[in-house]
C-alpha cells in the first residue's frame, strides 16, 4: 500500500482553544477511513486543515509526498482533494444540474465533457431526475446527496465526507453505503461519521479523535476492543449493536 | 426548451434590439438622436457595471472612476498631445483596464459592505486627483476638445464626430460590441464560474476555483467596458469634466441595472433607456426630478427586486442570458 496523505504534529488553535492539538495521521491510498469522536472533538477542524478551508497554526501536511501545508484551498482541490461540507453548502438558487456542473468543470479536466461528468455524478447518486429542479427546493436528504454528487463530480483522489448521512433515512443510508463502496473503487475516502453501523460496515481503518488528539487508530475490530476508546467514546456501541 | 434552441432565440432577441436601435435613426428627430446616443454610451457603462454586480455579485460604489479613467485617458491625450481619435479612444480603454486591475488587487481583498466602501473611497480619491491637477484638467470647469480633433480617418473612411448620425451609429456599434462581449463572457464555463462566486464564494473556492483571480479578471473587464463608455463619451461630445467622476456617476449604473434587471444582458440597456427618459420627462415638470429617481428606486425594490428583465426571465424564459 502507498501512503496518500500524512500529517505531522498538526495544530489548529482558535484563540486559547487547541481544536487540533498535534495530530500525526496517515491515510493509505484506496482505503475507506473513518474518523470518529464525540461532538467538538475537532474532526471538522482537522479535515478542514487537510482541504485548506482552514490554515494550520503549526505542523505540516503531505499529499502524495508533496508538502501542501501552505497551498491555497482551490489548488488542493485541483491536486485531488475534495471536501463535502458538514453543513450543507450547495447553490440553492441554481438548478441541481448547475450545481454539479460547477463542480465538474474543474480546470484540470477537459472542458467539453464537463456537462457529461455532471450528469454522470447525478446519476450515480440518483438525482438525475431532479436535474432541472432548483437545488434549494430539494428535500434535505437530497440536498445532502447533492453535496456528495458535487464531490464526486470533481473526480478527486481523496474524497472527504463530513457526516454525509446526517438526517438521511435508513433506506437512504443503505443506498449511500453502496455508493461509497462504488466510489471507493477509484477514490480514497475519508469519512467523518457518527452512525456506528455505517462506520463498521464501510471502514477498513478507523481513527478516533478526542479533544483535538488522535486517541487510537486501527481496524474496526481493534477499535472496538480498545479500552481507552470504549471509555472515551464508544460506550454506546454495544448497545447499538445489540439493538 | 433545449439549450441550442434557447441560445438561438436569445441571440435573436438581442439582435432585434440592436436592429430596432439602428432603424430608429431614420425616424427620430435630432434631439432624440442625441439623447439615444448618450443612452447607448451610458448603457455600455451599465453593462460593464452589471458584469461585476449582476453576474459576480460584487457591488462597486465607485464605478465613476473607471468611466472617468476612460474619459480623461482619451480627452487629455487629445487635448494636450494632439493624439488622433482612435489612438486616444484605445488609450482611454487601456487606462480603465489598468485602473481596474490595480484597484482590484487592493479592493478584492474585501467583500460585501467593505468592498462597497473601498471602491467608494477610491472613486473619491480619483475625483480629488482630477481636481488637484486642475492645471491640466481644468477640474470642474472641464476641457472642450478642439474642433480639429473631431474628425479622423479610419480604414480609408473619413469620419466626423460633429455629425449626429455618425455619432449615433458609432455608439450603436460600440453598444453591440459590448453586448456581444458580455454575452460571450457570461454564457458557458466562465459565466458559470461567475454565478457560482455570486451565489456562494467560499463553496466555489472549495470546488477548485481561484476565485480571487476570476474576480480580478471580471473587475478588469468591467472597468475596461466602463472606460470605453467614458472614452467614447469624451470624444463624441468633445467635453471632459470632473462632474463625470462624482458619486452620481457611480450610482447611475446601479440604478439602470436595478431597474432593468441585474444579471441580464438586456436589463441594463432597457434600464438606462427608461431611467434617462424618465428623468428627461420629469425634469420638464419639476426641478425635483431626483425625487422621481428615488421613488422609482423604492418602488423597484419593493415590487421588482430583480428588475424588469429579471422578473421576465424568472417568469417566462429562464434561458435568457
Ligand atoms: N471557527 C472557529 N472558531 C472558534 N472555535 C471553533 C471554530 N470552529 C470550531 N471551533 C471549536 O473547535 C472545537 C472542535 O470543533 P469541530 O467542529 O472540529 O468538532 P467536530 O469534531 O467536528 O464536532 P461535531 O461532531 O459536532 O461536528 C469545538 O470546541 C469548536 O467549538
Ligand atoms: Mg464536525
Amino acid at each position: 500500500m502507498t501512503t496518500l496523505l500524512t500529517t505531522r504534529q498538526l495544530v489548529k488553535r482558535f484563540g486559547g482553544l487547541n481544536a487540533v492539538a498535534g495530530v500525526d495521521f496517515t491515510l493509505e491510498k484506496g482505503e475507506i477511513h473513518a474518523l470518529i469522536g464525540p461532538n467538538g472533538a475537532g474532526k471538522t477542524t482537522f479535515v478542514s486543515l487537510l482541504c485548506g478551508r482552514l490554515e494550520a497554526t503549526e505542523g505540516s501536511i503531505f499529499f502524495k509526498g508533496k508538502e501542501i501545508t501552505e497551498m491555497p484551498a482551490w489548488k488542493r482541490v485541483r491536486a485531488g482533494i475534495a471536501y463535502t461540507f458538514q453543513i450543507t453548502s450547495i447553490y440553492s438558487n441554481l438548478t441541481v444540474f448547475q450545481n454539479a456542473a460547477i463542480a465538474a468543470q474543474h480546470a484540470n479536466k477537459p472542458a467539453d465533457d464537463a456537462e457529461q461528468r455532471a450528469k454522470t455524478a447525478l446519476e450515480k447518486v440518483g438525482l438525475a431526475a431532479y436535474a432541472s429542479h432548483e437545488a434549494g427546493s430539494l428535500a434535505y436528504g437530497h440536498q445532502r446527496v447533492l453535496e456528495v454528487a458535487m464531490g464526486i463530480a470533481l473526480e478527486p483522489e481523496l474524497l472527504i465526507l463530513d457526516e454525509p448521512t446526517q438526517g438521511l433515512s435508513d433506506l437512504e443510508i443503505e443506498q449511500f453505503c453502496g455508493l461509497i463502496r462504488e466510489i471507493n473503487q477509484q477514490t480514497t475516502v475519508l469519512l467523518i461519521e457518527h452512525n456506528m453501523q455505517v462506520v463498521m460496515s464501510l471502514a477498513r481503518q478507523i481513527s478516533v479523535m478526542d479533544q483535538g488528539l488522535l486517541l487510537a487508530q486501527g481496524t474496526p475490530d481493534e477499535i472496538q476492543a480498545n479500552a481507552a476508546v470504549q471509555s472515551a467514546y464508544l460506550g454506546t456501541i454495544d448497545e447499538e449493536n445489540v439493538a | 426548451m433545449d439549450s441550442k434552441n434557447s441560445q438561438i432565440l436569445s441571440l435573436g432577441i438581442h439582435a432585434a434590439v440592436v436592429i430596432s436601435f439602428y432603424a430608429l435613426q431614420y425616424v427620430l428627430p435630432e434631439y432624440h438622436l442625441l439623447a439615444l446616443t448618450r443612452i447607448m454610451l451610458l448603457a455600455i457603462f451599465a453593462l460593464g457595471f452589471n458584469l461585476l454586480f449582476g453576474y459576480t455579485g460584487l457591488l462597486s460604489l465607485g464605478h465613476a472612476m473607471f468611466f472617468a479613467a476612460g474619459m480623461y485617458g482619451a480627452g487629455l491625450t487629445v487635448y494636450h498631445f494632439g493624439w488622433s481619435v482612435p489612438g486616444a479612444f484605445l488609450f482611454g480603454v487601456v487606462c480603465g483596464a489598468i485602473l481596474g486591475f490595480v484597484i482590484g488587487m487592493i479592493a478584492l481583498r474585501t467583500t460585501g459592505v467593505a468592498f462597497m466602501i473601498v471602491t467608494l473611497m477610491f472613486a473619491k480619491v480619483s475625483y480629488l486627483v482630477i481636481v488637484y491637477f486642475t492645471t491640466y484638467t481644468r477640474g470642474d470647469e472641464g476641457l472642450v476638445m478642439p474642433a480639429e480633433f473631431r474628425g479622423f480617418e479610419l480604414l480609408g473612411m473619413s469620419i466626423s464626430l460633429t455629425d449626429s448620425v455618425t455619432r449615433y451609429n458609432l455608439a450603436l456599434l460600440l453598444l453591440t460590441l459590448t453586448m456581444l462581449i458580455v454575452f460571450l463572457l457570461v454564457r458557458g464555463r466562465f459565466g458559470r464560474a461567475l454565478v457560482a462566486i455570486r451565489e456562494n464564494e467560499s463553496r466555489t473556492r472549495m470546488l477548485g476555483y481561484n476565485t480571487f483571480a476570476i474576480k480580478l479578471k471580471v473587475l478588469t473587464a468591467s472597468a475596461a467596458l466602463s472606460a470605453m463608455a467614458g472614452s467614447a463619451y469624451a470624444l463624441m461630445f468633445a467635453y471632459i469634466g470632473s462632474s463625470f467622476a462624482t458619486i452620481q456617476y457611480s450610482i447611475d449604473p446601479l440604478l439602470y441595472t436595478l431597474l432593468g434587471g441585474a444579471g441580464t444582458v438586456l436589463g441594463p440597456v432597457f434600464g438606462t433607456f427608461s431611467m434617462f427618459y424618465l428623468i428627461d420627462i420629469a425634469s420638464e415638470y419639476t426641478s425635483a426630478y431626483l425625487l422621481v429617481t428615488g421613488i422609482v428606486l423604492v418602488l423597484l425594490i419593493l415590487y421588482f427586486p430583480k428588475g424588469v428583465f429579471g422578473a421576465i426571465r424568472q417568469k417566462y424564459c429562464r434561458w435568457l442570458p
